[in-house]
Formats: structure tokens, C-alpha cells, sequence
């Protein structure tokens, strides 16, 4: 009967609404979340997903589940893995992870009986999930994680199952399964088996009837027990880690402290939802205006969002350009480094200068872009070799420098398709087809690389279609250097200036000497200027001699008298540039001008598409 | 109740046929070798090794496999074999001394078609019951998993000795090598880790200890360990090394010593001396005599010009390190070392010569051989050499050897396996070979250390390296290795002569 009233009551209160009517609620609210996330994902991510698939590996071989079986949460891992393929195509990979966001708000209604009204409460989970997926930004490159943007998602599925299974069993049947996810859970999903235990135990505590605290106990010993039983099981897992293996390889540092919030938030969720009092002892669902809490609730879901969502303009422009130059499509890559608005990382600019070597056009265009070296943004030590060195490389001809660190990024944060496509192909260009044909055997497993594995299969078959190919023939002409001993210290836009504004060998190609002057204008270094210009020139006698070439010509020229430039055929429109330049220069000439932000600016409106504009106002670039 | 029995014998007997094949009775022959991965074919095999699995490359939709010796027959059906392993034992043990012909059947379109027989050679003498071997990828400068591992090798059962990760953290970790043991004893065995947690792990019939082989006037911790065989001594190569990269050569990677020495260790009174000492020799890879008088090793002469630019230099003419073998006798119980006896001048061929190792019965120095340098792990070049200590006859082992890589290698304790390491299936990854050795002293066709799935290695992105052979196994478990690294290093004593 009391019941009875308190159902009457709410229907009859002002601003509520009564829980029949919003019987519907977790559906829609689950569809529209799942809208949402499916949309941006496909409107603003698919490069980036794309990204993320290529960073990762899976394989339908014994080998591969036995090495991923090798430490507690191995088959967490191995479906993370097997998932994260699918962004291949990014709209299928995105409708796959937004249905796996929907079987955890159901399973948390399920798990922590979320009435109706409350239902944006079990989107939580699922936001936190997003969060952790996609705050990652460089961790991609650099993350330990098998898996990871799927291996929350898996594992706290894994954390949700187990808990409903405790709680549809009974009576001693509990004791049962919290051993089976203690035994069976634990070593393959790890922590998250844990954090099932722990959720069970509070939630037993809370609401179980039978046996409370033996249960809440025996949960307790299994979650210390079983990590310690298992050390002696697991050869390759330090003692320590035993207790959080299956949680992201961040530290516990205040390095990663920001990174680790979305995850606390989620493993903080199982342990404090049996304590939120979403119904009252009899049943009936407090009275809380519904409006009131609704937007709240999604007003903490968009901040969730908006705070850990990475957004960085350069990470994606990055992201982007490598897609469009993993395809040749230079044009398109110059389209992204020209849209942007703040100031790029080196990588982008690498990139831009390398899309207008392809298309022959860095002497007439490679100072019509920002330049600059913003440091990537993020608390990681990035280096330019893990977020795009491996690409450059390739490109420029250095295989056995692409190969080397594919291998060393590949031990240290596993095997990623884009490794083993860089492996193909600089084996091949490398005249080891046994090599080549290894990685190609292995493409050849997976689900979307097949037909890539197997273009390059012909070339270990016909050599002689290495020559033909359109990528590998842009690349030949800059595979034309002889053997020597080197190491790039880990600074590969360093390597490659040093290597091409410096390289004497007689071994030289138009468009070697065409990335050697483009080094050796970004080196700023007169001598070696003169030395790679003269090359070009020679190289390129019948050619038009491009606009920055002749700008960096008559400026130093001018600057030191070494050379004699007076019968150097500038065009007239350079020539007379460059005396308003030198004019402009004496007119707003300001002590450390070159520092001086408006003066920079008045510069760069007039002359920032020019070589002079670089020598004297792109400063303390570092590279990384 | 009796329709379930019923079922239960359909069923066992639905399995049983699933398992047995026979030969087809009607066939035609090719006359042509069937192509098989691994290419087991005309290879010498011990008694007491593993099942050689197999799978067939050629086209067909059915194939049997029929081992065949004297009238007794092992068959199997399947594209690729996975025999038992009793059976397969039982099968070997009557074939000792004999040739098993392997015969293949492929069905076609048009029935079945029987190839000309592989055969395989089994060998009177068996092999050492289990081998060791460390783990690593083939990269350069990171390292993540390392790991040293046994196997035992008349079954696929591989066991961790240790794994470095049961100590290494993401900021620190730990590199581990060169394990090795005392006349094939693991009573009496060691291995090195660097960097985190580094140290000598030293297990004698004393218990474990973990120790700092670094003096202050040692340029390095022991590197290369050589265990004397009658005392208790073990002679290490001390090792400053370098390594930088080939922008083109498929070598890929130069890995140089700066500064090199030998050095003895006693382990009863735990401390170090100088064996060799000169700083024009590059000193390196010690190895005893089986009687333990005599010491070899390989040293290469340099004389560097410019000492300013020392480390430059050394890179610069790294063609020029050419290791010779040298030999010294040595007194145990003075623990005196001749003069340097020079075995082979390896330079005046230009070619260097790298890890001698003498067979059981002293007789053959068994070496690995290039053009220069003494890491030739990443020399395509590099070839195992055999020098018959008797009569001076130094041999190139073509039988064992290929186009690419061979290194590391070692002697069964009968001498009559060889154990090494060759990049010869891929260009890019090391794995262990084995090769029948008789008392000619010629080596057989070698084989690939077998595994249960015959795509293993395709599959494996790991390199097997320091392969050793043992006559037992290890028994303390890698968390207690672990437990032991985790102490601080005993520091030994240096003693000047």
C-alpha cells in the first residue's frame, strides 16, 4: 500500500514525471548517445581512427593469441586488437564501438538497477569509456597498452558481465562464481577481474541477502590471492604489476595524472553506484525534479567530453597528412598544412616540404606556408621518429633508417600494421625479397591488408616491378648514395638536413640536389647554400631556377660578398622584391626585430611567403 | 540408456577413423620430391629428437604422409603432420642407424599421386636431452621482453630459465645474455643483466649469488663467460662496445668493441685478473680446452693513429678489425698462462674469425668466420669453419652452411652435433640449426629445430640466439632468478698479477 502512495505521490508532484512514461528513456537516450558519438566520429575522426588501426595489430595465428596469453588479461588484449581493425573502415569500426557503448548501458541499468528517469546515469560508463579512447592523442604512438582504445571498453564489459552473473547467481552459487572470475576472469581481463570482485563485494554489501559478508570476504582475499597465486603462473610479469595488469601502461606520476582521471572516474564507478540511493528501500524512485537532473546529467556528460576529447589542430593536421601522403596524394596533404591556422610542429612541416619535393614544386613553394616548430602537445617525450620519422625515411631514401626504427618501435610498443608496411617495402627496395616476403606474410593474415600484401607480393616475384611502381619510383632516384657507417641520434629531421646539404657524393640525382638545397636552406647555412645551389644548378641546367632559390641566392649574396651574383639571371619580379624587402628592412628596422611580435607581423604580411621572411624571423626552431 | 552407449561407441569410433590414415592403394608417381616446409630433405636426425612436422607447399585437396623404415610404416594424414610423440619415439628408436624414406601422397582432380621419398637419416648417436637459448627480437638499440629459455629437445616443451620483464619497469630496464654453463651442468651456470638490476647471476654447487664483475680496473663487467671444466674458474671477455648503423648494406648494423681484454675469474676467492691485456689487441670469446690446459681466443690487432679521435677511428676503419685465434696453455692449479700461440691467422686471408668452441673430444675447433669484424651475428657473410686440430686442415662447412648468416654455435657433449644459429630463411631472423657431426669429421645436412606447428618460425618475429646444449635442465624457476636479481651485486676483487 505504501508503495501504492508513493507511485500516486510522484505522479501528482509538480515537474515530475512519472517512471512508466519514461520507460523508454534508456533506449533513446542510449540511441541518441550512440548518434552522436557514431556522427563526430565519422565527421572529425575517421583519419584519426584510421590511425589508430594502423597502429595496431591482429593476427588469426597460434602464435600471435599464445604471445598475447602470455600475461593475465591476454584475451582482453586479443579482442581489443581484433576490434580495433575494423576502423579500417572507420564507419563500420565506429558503428562497432558505438553498439559495444550501448551493450554497457544496458548491462550498467542491469548491474546497478538504474530506474528510468535516471537514465543518462548509465551513459556514464560510456562516456568515460569515449573518454579514455579518445583523450589518447600521441599515446598512440607511444602507449604499451595492447589494444588500447578498445581494451577499456572490453575490460569493463568483462567487469559488468561478471558482476550481473554474480548477481543472478544464488546462495552458494555466488562463492562459485567469484572463484570462477577470480580463476578464469583474472587471467584473461586482468584488473578488470579485480575491480568485478570488488564491485560484487560492495554491491553484496549493499544489497545481497544472503551471506554478505562471507561473500564481501571471500572477494576480498580473491583479489589479493589470486595476482599472487598467479605470479608463479605468469614468467614475464614483474610481482608488482601482477595487481594492475590490464590497466593502461601510464605511470603513477603526475606526468600522467590528467590521462588517468576518465579511468579512475570508471573504476571508481562499479565501487560507488551500490551506494547512490536510486531507489528506496521499498522500491520507489526519490523524487528529484527530472528536468533538473537531466540536464545536469548531460551537462557533466558534455564536460567530460569536451575536457578529455583531444582536439589539438596540429595532432590532427599531423594525422591528416599522413593519411593523404600514405596515399600520394601530395595535393591534399599541402591542403592541410595550408589550413592551418597556429603555428605547426616540425612533422608538418617535414611533411609539407617533402609533398612539394614529390611534386616538384619546394623551390617555387615551400616558404608559402607557416613555419615554425611548435613542440607537440602533449606531456609525452614525443620524437619526431615515432609520430612520423618512419614515413619521412622512406621517402627520403634512407631504408635501412626506416627498417631499423620500425623494428626498434616494434619491440618496444609492438607490431603495427604501419611497421610491417614500411618493412615490406624497404626490404624490397632493400634487395631482400626473403625479408619482404616475411611481412608480406603476415599482412597477407590479417582482414583488411590481404590485397596491399599482395601488390607487393609480385614485386618480390618481379623485382623489376619495383622500378615501376609510382611510390618506390619517386624514391629510387634518392636511393642513389653509397654505404657508410652513421646514426641519426634519434633526430631524424637533424639527420636528413646534415645528410642532404652535406652529402659530397658524386652519386647525385636532380631530385637529390633538389632536397639538398632544400636542406641547406633550412639549415641557413651560406656556405653549404652555395655549395648544394651550384649542385642544383648544374642538375637542373635547363630548368627555370625557382623563386625561393633566387630569393636565398640574392640574399646572400648581398649578405656576403663570397659570391658573385651580378651575372646571376634573377627574374625581374624577385630582384625587384628584394630591393623593397631591403627597403621595408631599413624602414622597420627595430633592435632584435626579428623577436618583435607586431614588427614580425607587418614583415609577414608582406613577405612571409618568402625565403627572407624564414632567414630572419623562423628562430629557435627545435627539432625532436 | 543403450541408445547413449550406443552413441558413445559411434562416436569413439567416428574419432578413431578420424585418426587413423592409410596409404591409398591406387596412385600415380610424380617423380618429383614434394615441396615441404620446413624443407626437411636429406637431413641427419638423432633418435631422441622431436617430431620433424612438416607442411606441404604443392597443391591438393587431401594428402597422406607414410614414414617408412624396413618394412615398419608411421602414417598420417592432413596437409601438414603433427605425429604423435610416443609413437614418433618408438618409430626412431627402431630406425637408429638407418634411413627413414618419407613417401607423400596428394590427392588431385584425377586421384591420388604419390612424390619421390624424402629421406631422412637417423643417426646411431643421440643428442643432448636439452638445449638453452635466449629469445630477443632483432632490433638494435631498444629491447623490451628478453628472455632465456630451454627446451627440451626430444618433445616441443620450451620452459622460461628467466624473463627479464619479471624485473624491468617501463623507465628501467634489463638486458640479459650470455647464459652459460659448466661441462653442460646447470649446476653450475650463468647469465648476465644489465642496466636494471644489473649483475652476474652465478649459480654454483654453493647456491646462487648474484655478482658485480666490474672493476675499477676492468673497462667492463665479464661479457663472453668461458667455465673452466676441472676447477672452478671462469675465463669472461671484458667488452667496451659501440655500435652505429649501415645506411644501406643489408648488414645493417655495425657493433664494434672500443677497448677489449680477457679476464680470469676465480670464483672461490671471487676475484678477477687479466688474462690478456694489451691495448693493440681487441681480445675476445674465450674458450677452454676440453681438458681444460689450454685457453683460445680471438684477438684483432689495431694500431690507432689518431687518439683524439679514437671512437671516430675505430668506425671509420671497421674493416680493418680482423680477429685471429690464439691459443695459451694454462696451469689450474698455478693458474699461469703461457705466451699467445697463434692457431689462425684469419687477416692474412682477410677474413676474421669469431667464438671458437672445441669439440667434447678436443679434436676440432669449430669457429664462424667473415670478412672482418667479430659480431657477425649481422654479417651476411659469416660461415661456421672447422679446423682439424690434428692435422691443421682448415675446412669451410659447406655442408652447413648458407648465403646468409651463421653464428653462434656449440658442440653436443658426444661431439656429434652442432648446435648454431642462421638467418638463412628469411634474411632477418636468427634460428637454430642442428647438424649431424660423425667421426669422419664431416657434418650432415643440418635441420631446423622443429616445432609443433610447422609455420611457427613464419609466424615468430623473434630471433633464437647463444644456443647451448645441456644435459639437464634448469630447475630453479625464473621468479627465483628473479628474486636473486633483485639483491645488490657481491663485488669482486681485482688482483694484479
Amino acid at each position: 500500500m505504501k508503495h501504492k502512495t508513493n507511485v500516486q505521490a510522484q505522479v501528482a508532484a509538480p515537474n515530475m514525471i512519472g517512471e512508466g512514461k519514461l520507460a523508454r528513456l534508456p533506449l533513446w537516450a542510449g540511441l541518441a548517445f550512440a548518434a552522436i558519438v557514431w556522427a563526430l566520429f565519422n565527421l572529425f575522426e575517421h583519419e584519426y581512427l584510421f590511425r589508430v588501426q594502423e597502429l595496431s595489430l591482429w593476427l588469426p595465428t597460434k602464435v600471435y593469441f599464445d604471445e598475447r596469453m602470455l600475461v593475465p588479461g591476454g584475451l582482453m588484449a586479443y579482442i581489443a586488437n581484433f576490434l580495433t581493425q575494423f576502423f579500417y573502415y572507420p564507419m563500420l569500426g565506429s558503428l562497432i564501438y558505438v553498439a559495444l557503448l550501448l551493450v554497457v548501458q544496458w548491462l550498467t541499468i542491469k548491474v546497478f538497477r538504474i530506474p528510468a528517469r535516471h537514465a543518462l546515469l548509465a551513459l556514464i560508463p560510456g562516456v568515460l569509456i569515449l573518454c579514455c579512447s579518445m583523450e589518447a592523442g600521441y599515446w598512440i604512438f607511444q602507449i604499451k597498452t595492447q589494444g588500447y582504445f578498445y581494451s577499456m571498453l572490453v575490460g569493463f564489459l568483462f567487469t559488468l558481465s561478471a558482476m550481473r552473473l554474480f548477481q543472478v547467481a544464488k546462495g552458494g552459487w555466488r562463492y562459485l562464481v567469484v572463484v570462477a572470475i577470480a580463476a578464469v576472469g583474472y587471467p584473461l581481463f586482468g584488473f578488470y577481474a579485480s575491480l568485478a570482485l570488488i564491485g560484487s563485494a560492495l554491491w553484496n554489501l549493499r544489497e545481497g541477502k544472503e551471506g554478505r559478508v562471507g561473500v564481501a570476504l571471500l572477494c576480498v582475499a580473491a583479489v589479493i590471492a589470486t595476482p599472487i597465486l598467479y605470479y608463479s603462473v605468469y614468467e614475464q610479469t614483474r610481482f608488482a604489476d601482477m595487481f594492475t595488469v590490464g590497466m593502461p601502461a601510464f605511470e603513477f606520476s603526475k606526468r600522467d595524472f590528467f590521462t588517468w582521471i576518465p579511468y579512475s572516474l570508471l573504476y571508481l564507478f562499479p565501487l560507488v553506484m551500490p551506494f547512490i540511493p536510486l531507489k528506496r528501500k521499498n522500491g520507489a524512485v526519490p523524487k528529484t525534479p527530472f528536468l533538473l537532473e537531466g540536464v545536469g546529467e548531460v551537462a557533466f556528460i558534455i564536460a567530460l567530453g569536451v575536457i578529455f576529447w583531444y582536439r589539438d589542430p596540429n595532432f590532427r593536421a599531423e594525422i591528416k597528412m599522413n593519411h593523404h601522403m600514405e596515399r600520394l596524394e601530395w595535393r591534399k596533404a599541402l591542403d592541410v598544412a595550408k589550413a592551418q591556422k597556429q603555428t605547426p610542429t616540425r612533422l608538418i612541416v617535414l611533411n609539407k616540404n617533402l609533398a612539394l619535393l614529390k611534386l616538384g614544386k619546394a623551390g617555387d613553394e615551400m616558404f608559402h606556408y607557416l613555419d615554425g616548430g611548435e613542440a607537440p602537445d602533449s606531456p609525452l617525450n614525443i620524437r619526431l621518429m615515432q609520430v612520423g620519422g618512419k614515413m619521412l625515411y622512406y621517402h627520403y631514401a634512407r631504408m635501412n633508417f626506416c627498417y631499423r626504427w620500425c623494428l626498434e618501435d616494434a619491440v618496444e610498443y609492438g607490431w603495427k600494421v604501419d611497421y610491417l608496411k614500411y618493412m615490406v617495402r624497404t626490404s624490397l627496395i632493400s634487395g631482400e625479397p626473403a625479408l619482404a616476403q616475411k611481412y608480406i606474410n603476415t599482412l597477407k593474415k590479417t582482414l583488411f591488408y590481404r590485397g596491399w600484401a599482395e601488390k607487393y607480393e609480385k614485386m618480390v616475384e618481379n623485382p623489376e616491378l619495383i622500378a615501376k611502381d609510382r611510390e618506390m619510383a619517386s624514391i629510387l632516384p634518392l636511393y642513389q648514395y653509397e654505404d657508410q657507417l652513421d646514426g641519426d641520434n634519434s633526430l631524424d629531421e637533424i639527420y636528413l638536413l646534415n645528410y642532404f646539404a652535406h652529402s659530397y657524393s658524386d652519386l647525385s640525382t636532380p631530385m637529390f640536389d633538389e632536397a639538398a638545397l632544400m636542406c641547406a636552406l633550412t639549415l641557413k647555412d651560406i656556405p653549404t647554400f652555395w655549395n648544394c645551389f651550384f649542385r642544383y644548378a648544374n642538375s637542373h641546367k635547363t630548368d627555370r631556377m625557382p623563386t625561393h632559390y633566387q630569393e636565398a641566392a640574392l640574399l646572400y649574396g648581398n649578405l656576403e660578398k663570397n659570391v658573385d651574383i651580378s651575372k646571376m639571371p634573377f627574374d625581374k619580379t624577385v630582384k625587384m622584391r628584394f630591393q623593397d624587402f631591403m627597403r621595408f628592412a631599413q624602414k622597420h628596422a627595430v633592435e632584435n626585430v626579428e623577436r618583435d611580435p607586431e614588427a614580425k607581423k607587418l614583415f609577414y604580411d608582406r613577405y612571409g611567403n618568402t625565403f627572407w621572411y624564414f632567414y630572419f624571423f623562423i628562430r629557435d626552431v627545435k627539432s625532436y | 540408456m543403450q541408445y547413449k552407449s550406443q552413441l558413445r561407441i559411434l562416436v569413439g569410433a567416428l574419432l578413431l577413423a578420424g585418426c587413423t590414415a592409410t596409404v591409398p592403394e591406387q596412385y600415380t608417381e610424380t617423380g618429383v620430391l614434394p615441396t615441404i616446409y620446413p624443407a626437411y630433405s636429406d637431413v641427419t636426425i638423432p633418435y631422441n629428437i622431436a617430431p620433424l612436422n612438416f607442411a606441404y607447399e604443392m597443391e591438393g585437396e587431401a594428402f597422406v604422409t607414410e614414414l617408412e623404415v624396413e618394412g615398419q610404416a608411421l602414417v598420417m594424414k592432413g596437409k601438414s603432420t603433427d605425429w604423435n610423440i610416443k609413437e614418433w619415439r618408438a618409430f626412431l628408436e627402431k630406425a637408429k642407424g638407418k634411413s627413414i624414406y618419407v613417401n607423400a601422397y596428394a590427392k588431385g582432380a584425377e586421384g591420388w599421386t604419390k612424390y619421390s621419398p624424402i629421406v631422412w637419416h637417423v643417426a646411431e648417436e643421440p643428442i643432448d636431452p636439452y638445449i638453452s637459448y635466449r629469445i630477443i627480437a632483432p632490433s638494435y638499440v631498444t629491447y623490451e621482453e628478453l628472455s632465456i629459455r630451454q627446451r627440451e629437445i626430444g618433445t616441443f616443451d620450451e620452459q622460461m630459465i628467466y624473463n627479464n620483464m619479471l624485473l624491468s619497469t617501463d623507465k628501467d630496464g634489463q638486458c640479459i645474455n650470455c647464459h652459460s654453463y659448466k661441462n653442460y651442468k646447470t649446476d653450475n651456470m650463468q647469465f648476465h643483466a644489465r642496466q636494471h638490476k644489473g649483475g652476474t647471476l652465478l649459480v654454483t654447487t654453493d647456491g646462487v649469488k648474484k655478482i658485480n664483475l666490474k672493476t675499477d680496473s676492468t673497462i667492463s663487467a665479464g661479457v663472453y663467460p668461458a667455465w673452466h671444466p676441472t676447477h672452478n674458474f671462469i675465463a669472461y671477455s671484458i667488452n667496451d662496445t659501440g655500435q652505429s648503423f649501415h645506411t644501406k648494406k643489408n648488414n645493417k648494423i655495425e657493433v664494434q668493441d672500443l677497448k677489449s681484454d680477457i679476464i680470469l675469474y676465480d670464483i672461490d676467492r671471487n676475484e678477477v685478473s687479466f688474462i690478456e691485456h694489451d691495448t693493440l689487441e681487441w681480445e675476445v670469446f674465450p674458450t677452454w680446452s676440453p681438458d681444460g690446459k689450454t685457453l683460445y681466443y680471438c684477438s684483432a690487432h689495431m694500431e690507432i693513429q689518431n687518439y683524439g679521435q679514437r671512437e671516430r677511428e675505430i668506425i671509420d676503419r671497421y674493416k680493418e678489425f680482423q680477429y685471429n685465434i690464439y691459443r695459451k696453455t694454462f696451469d689450474p692449479e698455478t693458474q699461469t698462462f703461457g705466451p699467445s700461440e697463434l692457431v689462425l691467422d684469419a687477416k692474412a686471408m682477410n677474413r676474421s674469425a669469431t667464438f671458437p668452441r672445441i669439440s667434447p673430444d678436443g679434436r676440432y675447433l669449430l669457429f664462424g668466420m667473415g670478412e672482418y669484424g667479430c659480431f657477425h651475428i649481422w654479417h651476411k657473410d659469416a660461415d661456421l669453419y672447422l679446423i682439424d686440430l690434428e692435422t691443421k686442415e682448415l675446412r669451410n662447412i659447406k655442408e652447413v652452411n648458407s648465403d646468409d648468416v651463421e653464428s653462434y654455435h656449440a658442440w653436443s657433449s658426444n661431439g656429434r652435433w652442432i648446435l648454431f644459429t642462421s638467418r638463412r630463411d628469411d634474411g632477418g631472423y636468427t634460428h637454430l640449426y642442428i647438424a649431424y657431426f660423425d667421426e669422419k669429421g664431416n657434418a650432415h645436412e643440418p635441420f631446423l629445430l622443429p616445432q609443433r606447428d610447422p609455420y611457427f618460425y613464419t609466424d615468430y618475429y623473434k630471433s633464437y640466439n647463444v644456443p647451448e646444449f645441456m644435459i639437464e635442465p634448469v630447475t630453479i624457476s625464473p621468479q627465483e632468478f628473479a628474486r636473486y636479481l633483485d639483491t645488490e651485486a657481491q663485488a669482486v676483487k681485482f688482483r694484479s698479477k
